[in-house]
């Protein structure tokens, strides 16, 4: 088991689709306001109108005053004629549709999957070739269906027919940077700044530019007008870009200010990203910090993976793949939670969903194998193996190696197995991976145990010390469960090893409760609590 | 002094008796219907000095008001009278107007237009029961009446069902051209936006986008709102109102900040909703012809409205309506095929 690399973690938009991207505050966030229209003469216009209209009603009338209400905002009268339009039964069914829409009693049919859907944006495109809306949630599904090349000439063909706007731009960055095309998610970048030098494409850019060492040369300039701006939503992604540059070059304090201002009113992604600065770099920034986490499923997922709730963050990880399901690391991370939960089958269609968009992503392919092992299903999950088979000698690969030794293990093969588990240790100690070193430790004593019924005590003394300096929920729960089966096993009997058993256990149960007791883990505990979810009391 | 205009009821004007008053418009006009000693009925529409005189509530000059109102009462009648002697058959032209002072009043500016007996279109008994045949012939004159003037490079300006009528069976014509502008370089026709009613209005000008060629924002205009008297007749739908119901509220032009141009793939987005959505409730003969016009005739951007043919034409008139007569006429046979 393994998870994504955070190490170079960038503050990227999501990539939603675009009727519930519109619901976000980014989509209409602006700096500048344009001249007001006077909407004052069409407000009297519409008074008279009105007054006609009761004096002698005519259905031809409802349906423009209905439209009219509408533009001008008066939601109560649209509402009076469309229930009078809906008593005309002779006008036409667009007009009823339109009636039923401004009373919310449209009715929405069920999408279907995204094959389905698929089917529909073709037809839409096809139909109206200059929607680059459509285009662009077509490139979306291609893209959770894995289908780069087609998601690529959506893209495109979004991006020529709206070239700098937000939406599509800042979708197009976050598609190039999925499929690992750094360099293009730039150029699009930097051409729709060029063309409409909106804050909330610079910081996307600067976060792409940040990652491949191609720092645009406005950055100065516009990092210190958006740490003066009052704007501090449009700008927060900038800030929260900078910052990071800053972290990543060393310069911890340096970047304290910009994380400040940014989280004042932060966007979503850097809600998102946020997180893993507290988590992992700046703790001691928590207490200050006023950002309401519930706002991101992202965040969510990865502070409630900190409060040590695996079974809760399995659920909280599949509502961020629901959002963003082209996207990695929500089922990483589910597959994760899910398997320390002792969910394996759960934690195998998760990763099997996530190859679908990530057809070639080890991490996934790995956890895929690791979990049907896990799950007592060696045929399944050696045939799932069987794309990293090469890379199992691979020095640099930790989980791989450690997955190939619970494969060989679970195949009957204990000294192989054994070997291959070692092997990973000893390579996770020399990428100096004390993390990883541990998570291989635990889980070839999980697997030991099960196949052998015993342990090796030294080993799990030096595991012990390490979960409670190393301070990771993945280790911490994974440890948990070890104790569990340790408390479970009589271990043949032996007095020795049931005692460095039980030291285990309560060493791990103190390091989960202090754990439980610091900053990071509480995180989410401090941010807002969210509504209810119908809105009302309970 | 006394609101004559309000109160002309009863009175003789010239050679018209004033049967009844028939409604106010804003306050600065006064509706009658009116008889000429021959027999002609007809409609007065007097503009109200008074009221303006007495305005209160206006935070300027009253000068400049009552300026500007006579200046809005020359203009219409002058264009008229272009309109009248060039016979535009398509357009309701002034039969008379005139001036009509009494002691105490201020006088009262008129014009005098030809009687509709039904009222304009959206109140024409034959809106409910006729179907499409009826309601494409009448599109196909509003076209008609729209080219004839655009021709003489007039923009009408506030082209909605309320002004059009419907003469006889089906004899539509474009009426009010008290927000129309000629493109005759005065300062009043260069510096002027969007007059009309904003209900109806093209949806850049909601945005509070303005084109800077005189062409592409008036003429351009005005095919937007050809494109929603087609919505409007072939489909009892307004057109601005159904795009809004298809556009996510972030992108509604009075909660939107950010500009036409960066608003314009959402607002393409849902046009092109409406339209799928109007078309689809048509008989599948007429579906591709009707969709096509709508297109051209919404497009989100004034510069690219109007027939793919003609707006992006070098030279002679990029917003000529002639291609689009001649479409309206094939879907008018079209639909009488399969009425």
């Amino acid at each position: 088991m393994n998870e994504a690399d955070h190490n170079k973690r960038v503050v990227l938009p999501q990539w939603l689709p675009f009727r519930q991207a519109s619901s976000q505050r980014e989509a209409g966030a602006f700096q500048s306001t344009e001249t007001p229209v006077d909407f004052g003469p069409a407000q009297q216009a519409f008074v008279e109108a009105l007054e006609e209209f009761r004096v002698s009603p005519s259905p031809y009338v409802a349906i423009e005053l209905m439209g009219t209400a509408q533009v001008l905002g008066r939601t109560e009268v649209a509402r009076q004629m469309a229930e009078y339009v809906l008593t005309q039964n002779f006008l036409g069914s667009v007009a009823h549709t339109q009636a039923l829409a401004v009373l919310g009693r449209e009715s929405h049919f069920p999408l279907g999957d995204q094959r389905a859907q698929l089917k529909l944006t073709k037809q839409r495109v096809q139909k109206f070739p200059r929607d680059a809306i459509a285009w662009l949630d077509q490139a979306r599904l291609y893209t959770i269906l894995g289908s780069y090349q087609n998601a690529r000439r959506s893209v495109l063909a979004a991006l020529h027919l709206a070239p700098g706007e937000r939406f599509i731009t800042r979708s197009a960055i976050r598609f190039f940077v999925h499929f690992g095309k750094w360099d293009e998610a730039l150029q699009h970048a930097q051409r729709a700044y060029a063309l409409n030098a909106d804050p909330m494409i610079f910081g996307p850019l600067l976060s792409v530019a940040s990652r491949l060492g191609k720092l645009p040369a406005q950055v100065k300039g516009v990092v210190k007008g958006a740490l003066a701006s009052p704007n501090q939503f449009l700008h927060s992604e900038t800030l929260e870009a900078f910052g990071t540059l800053e972290l990543m070059a060393g310069a911890d304090q340096r970047s304290k200010p910009y994380f400040r201002q940014a989280w004042r009113d932060p966007a979503l992604s850097v809600v998102g990203h946020s997180q893993w600065i507290l988590r992992e770099h700046l703790p001691t920034l928590a207490p200050d910090q006023k950002i309401n986490f519930w706002t991101s499923k992202e965040a969510v997922s990865w502070l409630r993976f900190n409060t040590l709730d695996f079974g809760q963050t399995t659920i909280d990880a599949n509502e961020w793949a629901l959002e963003e399901p082209f996207s990695r690391s929500p089922h990483i991370l589910g597959t994760i939670a899910a398997c320390i939960s002792g969910d394996f089958a759960n934690a195998a269609q998760v990763a099997e969903r996530g190859l679908i968009a990530n057809p070639k992503d080890d991490i996934l392919q790995n956890n895929l194998a690791f979990a049907l092992l896990r799950d007592g299903r060696v045929i399944e999950g050696e045939k799932a193996f069987a794309p990293l088979l090469s890379r199992v000698d691979d020095k640099k690969e930790v989980a791989i190696a450690a997955t190939y030794g619970l494969l060989l293990m679970s195949k009957g093969q204990v000294a192989a197995g054994t070997q291959y588990y070692l092997e990973a240790i000893n390579r996770a100690v020399e990428l100096k991976d004390r993390r990883n070193a541990v998570r291989a430790s635990l889980n070839f004593i999980v697997s030991n145990l099960e196949a052998t019924k015993t342990i090796d005590s030294g080993l799990l003394k030096s595991v012990q010390t390490a979960i409670a300096e190393l301070r990771d929920p993945a280790c911490l729960g994974v440890a948990a469960v070890l104790a569990k089966q340790l408390k479970a096993s009589d271990l043949g009997g032996s007095d020795t090893l049931s005692t460095a058993a039980r030291e285990f256990a309560e060493s791990v149960d103190r390091s989960r409760e202090k754990f439980q007791q610091s900053v990071v883990a509480n995180l989410l505990a401090a941010s807002p609590k969210p509504p209810p979810p119908d809105g009302g009391a309970a | 002094m006394s609101d004559l205009a309000s109160n002309l009821a009863g009175k003789t004007i010239g050679k018209w008796k004033v049967d009844k008053k028939l409604s106010t418009s804003g306050g600065f006009s006064s509706a009658y219907a009116v008889t000429h000693e021959d027999g002609t009925t007809a409609f007065m529409k007097a503009t109200n000095v008074t009221y303006a005189a007495n305005s209160l509530q206006f935070h300027g000059s009253r000068v400049d008001l009552m300026s500007g109102l006579l200046d809005e009462f020359r203009h219409e009648r002058d264009l008229l009278k272009l309109c009248g002697e060039e016979r535009l058959d398509r357009v309701v032209v002034a039969l008379d107007s005139g001036e009509h002072q009494e002691p105490g009043s201020f006088f009262v500016p008129y014009l005098v237009f030809e009687f509709c007996p039904h009222g304009d279109m959206r109140r024409h008994p034959k809106l409910q029961n006729a179907g499409l045949v009826w309601r494409l012939k009448v599109f196909h004159g509003i076209c008609v009446g729209l080219s004839q003037l655009h021709s003489r490079s007039i923009a009408q300006g506030d082209l909605k069902p309320a002004n059009v009528l419907v003469f006889g069976e089906d004899f539509s014509k474009i009426s009010d051209l008290g927000f129309s502008l000629r493109d005759d370089k005065s300062a009043r026709s260069t510096n002027s936006g969007f007059r009309g009613d904003l209900s109806f209005a093209p949806l850049e000008t909601l945005y509070g986008h303005t084109e800077r060629d005189w062409n592409v924002r008036h003429k351009g205009g005005d095919m937007f709102m050809l494109g929603g008297l087609l919505a409007f007749l072939v489909a009892d739908v307004h057109l601005v109102g159904k795009i809004l119901t298809k556009l996510p509220m972030a992108y509604h032009p009075q909660v939107w900040k950010g500009g036409y141009t960066a608003a314009l793939p959402a607002v393409r987005t849902a046009t092109y909703d409406t339209v799928q959505e109007i078309t689809a409730a048509l008989p599948k003969e007429i579906q591709a012809d009707v969709q096509e016009m709508l297109l051209w005739l919404s497009e989100p951007e004034p510069a690219k409205r109007g027939h793919p043919q003609t707006v992006l034409s070098q030279g002679g008139d990029r917003y000529s309506l002639e291609r689009i007569i001649s479409i309206a006429d094939r879907i008018g046979k079209q639909a009488r095929l399969i009425a």
